[in-house]
């Protein structure tokens, strides 16, 4: 379906593009926020996203196009966040030596986005997810978020399936830990 | 079986990602093992609370707005353009 979409994309069938762009949009959207928790930052990830695709329609060479999409969005997620962590120190961001630890200062401030747009996931879940080091929010997003299997994640994120297991379980161990803290 | 051998299974047991043997074993021991059945249930819990969650549209302008980023990129108009999502 996709690859049908892409391919009357390249023929030049506009109409093909906005199909993928409904298909995708919210899905896309849903990862930036989840892994960046702010608004501006997930739509700007989402049109750079689009906007990528839209560059290498003419050279993508992959087999399916959903991979490509999720690796161009969580790329972009990762830069920003690099972004971030260099021109500010966040208060949620992780210490320790391996960069894993997160930080236990409590944020009682409560934005009217994080109400509007928690989609049902408490704002404490979302703050741990925040607290995560960006190596293990991706894989977590991407397999409980956006419902991929460990197989889709190391494509994605071009690893081996081991280490997408282990970063997933070291992952899932954090957010155990800091939400029994949080209780 | 000791909690440390069994963790990556108990991990992978979430997933429904062990097989009928593993999962036998896993379940033996969280019958047994009251640790590693708390342990199972918060991680169980945390899934849950990720995996409920719906997804979340940009807001009501954006299909408009990405067009436009299009539209600047090409030179020229890109028509027709999708609708936006539904909300």
């Amino acid at each position: 379906m996709d690859l049908r979409l892409l391919e009357r994309c390249r023929q030049g069938h506009l109409e093909a593009f906005g199909d993928l762009v409904s298909r995708y949009q919210s899905r896309i959207h849903t990862l930036a926020y989840r892994m960046l928790h702010s608004r501006e930052e997930a739509e700007d990830v989402t049109q750079e996203t689009f906007l990528n695709v839209y560059r290498a329609l003419g050279t993508f060479q992959g087999e399916r196009f959903s991979p490509w999409i999720y690796k161009i969005a969580s790329n972009l997620c990762l830069d920003f966040l690099r972004r971030r962590r260099h021109s500010t120190v966040s208060l949620n961001a992780p210490i320790g030596p391996e960069g894993d630890i997160p930080r236990e200062i409590a944020d009682e401030t409560q934005l009217p986005e994080d109400v509007a747009l928690a989609g049902a996931l408490g704002l404490d879940v979302q703050r741990a997810i925040d607290a995560l080091p960006p190596k293990y929010r991706t894989v977590i997003v991407l397999r409980h978020i956006e419902d991929l299997t460990y197989e889709e994640i190391a494509e994605i994120m071009v690893l081996p399936l081991g280490t997408v297991k282990t970063r997933l379980f070291r992952a899932r161990e954090i957010l155990r830990v800091s939400l029994a803290r949080s209780d | 079986m000791e909690c440390l051998e069994v963790y990556a299974w108990l991990q992978a047991y979430l997933d429904s990602g062990v097989t009928a043997e593993q999962e036998r074993a896993v379940e033996a021991h969280i019958r047994a093992c009251p640790y590693c059945r708390r342990k199972l249930v918060a991680m169980a819990r945390v899934v849950n609370a990720l995996e409920r969650t719906s997804d979340i549209s940009p807001r009501a302008d954006f299909t408009r707005r990405l067009y436009e980023a299009l539209e600047e990129e090409a030179g020229h108009p890109l028509a027709p353009r999708p609708r936006e999502p539904r909300r």
